[in-house]
């Protein structure tokens, strides 16, 4: 057994293969990355809006603006916070382990201490869920980076800035 | 010594599992705790092991059962309390890790003796073999009191044979049995006392003893306690064949 599921073993209900929970959570995190290359996809698309071709050359358009960072954000972090909300029906298919196959939890219950149950069902999800979570705040920032760097200066939405604010 | 006043189990708002049960079972003791399905076995165990909330007062020598002391108790029962997936070498270090008085050689030594795997894992096992395991456990975590509710359902003769020898053997002055079964001529040799529950409450409590100085035995003193009709049968038998007298 590799250094981490030994690790992971130790917070989830024994018996539970370490390495199937981190597919579960790697699973969880491929689909909100990729939910969220929605955010790129509106951005190209906003961003190509500003332009127009002519007889074979790129044209700004006068006037043009990018729509607000929001709007372009729109849904794409929700990958994230899904993944972070199914963290609650983790951790209860955890507990539910305990009447699995048998009644476990009477082994959980009498253990001198009370929380090792708890533990072993809320850690991992609770560090997930965090997970997820930090992740949304980076990949908005990031996306923030990229919508305030790779806008043209005068096409970007007036007081876009203030979206740091927001951020922080 | 474990003790046991006034203890009272209401399911749901009028269904009575317990209606005042005292008792008082002592180190060193082994009692078999008898009656009928639903007379209340089951749920005596699981008031003590504080699974169930109940009335009344339960104590360890003198102390309510929490963390603190619920080590001192084990448990093996027919649902089984052991983890499925895990093999009986992962049971055994959880239990070295949570339980600090676990009895490692004997653990070992009763794989062993039972030839049970000890790297696959228990959902593996035959019915026979789970209910061995899941007794195994009970007596090695190192608990004082032992509590087992019906742990041989589904073993062979010989299989519960060994395991009542076994047991014999291996137990020390001080480790204490409750033993909840149906089995009551298998364990008559076995026990030192005899409890009997009907309808939520202690109706007998006598040991071996002073049935064999009365001459009886465990199924005499049971059937006697319950009032049972041997000729009950034939008469319903008759009655269904229309036979006359």
């Amino acid at each position: 057994m590799k250094q981490r599921h030994v690790w992971m073993a130790r917070y989830l209900p024994p018996g539970v293969d370490p390495s199937k929970s981190e597919m579960g959570l790697l699973t969880g995190l491929i689909s909100a990355l990729l939910f969220h290359l929605q955010f790129i996809l509106r951005y190209l698309s906003a961003r190509n809006d500003l332009y127009t071709y002519y007889h074979g050359n790129i044209k700004k358009l006068d006037g043009t603006m990018m729509p607000p960072f929001w709007q372009i954000l729109g849904t794409s972090l929700y990958g994230c916070f899904v993944a972070a909300l199914a963290m609650v029906v983790v951790a209860v298919q955890l507990y539910s382990r305990y009447y699995q196959g048998g009644k476990s939890i009477y082994t959980m219950r009498r253990l001198p201490d009370r929380w090792e149950r708890w533990r072993r069902v809320l850690t991992i999800p609770a560090l997930a869920a965090l997970g997820y979570l930090l992740l949304a705040f980076v990949l908005r920032c990031l996306d923030f980076t990229i919508y305030m760097l790779c806008t043209p200066e005068q096409c970007l939405y007036p007081y876009s800035w203030l979206e740091l604010l927001n951020l922080m | 010594m474990l003790q046991l006043k006034e203890v009272k189990k209401v399911y749901g708002r009028s269904k009575q599992a317990l209606t005042g049960v005292d008792l008082t079972i002592g180190p060193g003791e082994i009692v078999g705790l008898f009656g009928e399905n639903g007379a209340g076995k089951t749920t005596l165990m699981k008031c003590i092991l504080g699974f169930l909330s109940y009335q009344g007062d339960i104590t360890l020598d003198g102390e309510p059962i929490t963390t603190r002391n619920i080590e001192r108790l084990s448990f093996a029962t027919c649902e089984h309390s052991f983890f499925p997936n895990l093999t009986a070498q992962g049971h055994g270090e959880f239990y070295r890790e949570h339980f600090p008085k676990f009895r490692e050689k004997r653990f070992g030594a009763l794989l062993e003796f039972f030839e049970l795997p000890p790297n696959k894992p228990i959902r593996s096992f035959s019915t026979g073999q789970k209910n061995q395991f899941e007794v195994i456990l009970a007596l090695s975590q190192g608990a004082d009191y032992i509590l087992m509710d019906e742990p041989f359902a589904g073993n062979d003769v010989f299989n519960r044979e060994d395991f009542y020898k076994v047991l014999l053997g291996i137990l020390e002055p001080t480790e204490t049995v409750l033993l909840s079964t149906h089995l009551l001529e298998e364990v008559s040799g076995f026990i030192s006392r005899a409890v009997l529950l009907r309808n939520g409450r202690v109706v007998a409590d006598t040991t071996t003893l002073e049935l064999d100085e009365q001459g009886k035995n465990v199924l005499d003193f049971v059937k006697e306690t319950y009032h049972y009709r041997a000729d009950r049968v034939s008469k319903a038998l008759s009655e269904l064949t229309g036979e006359e007298d």
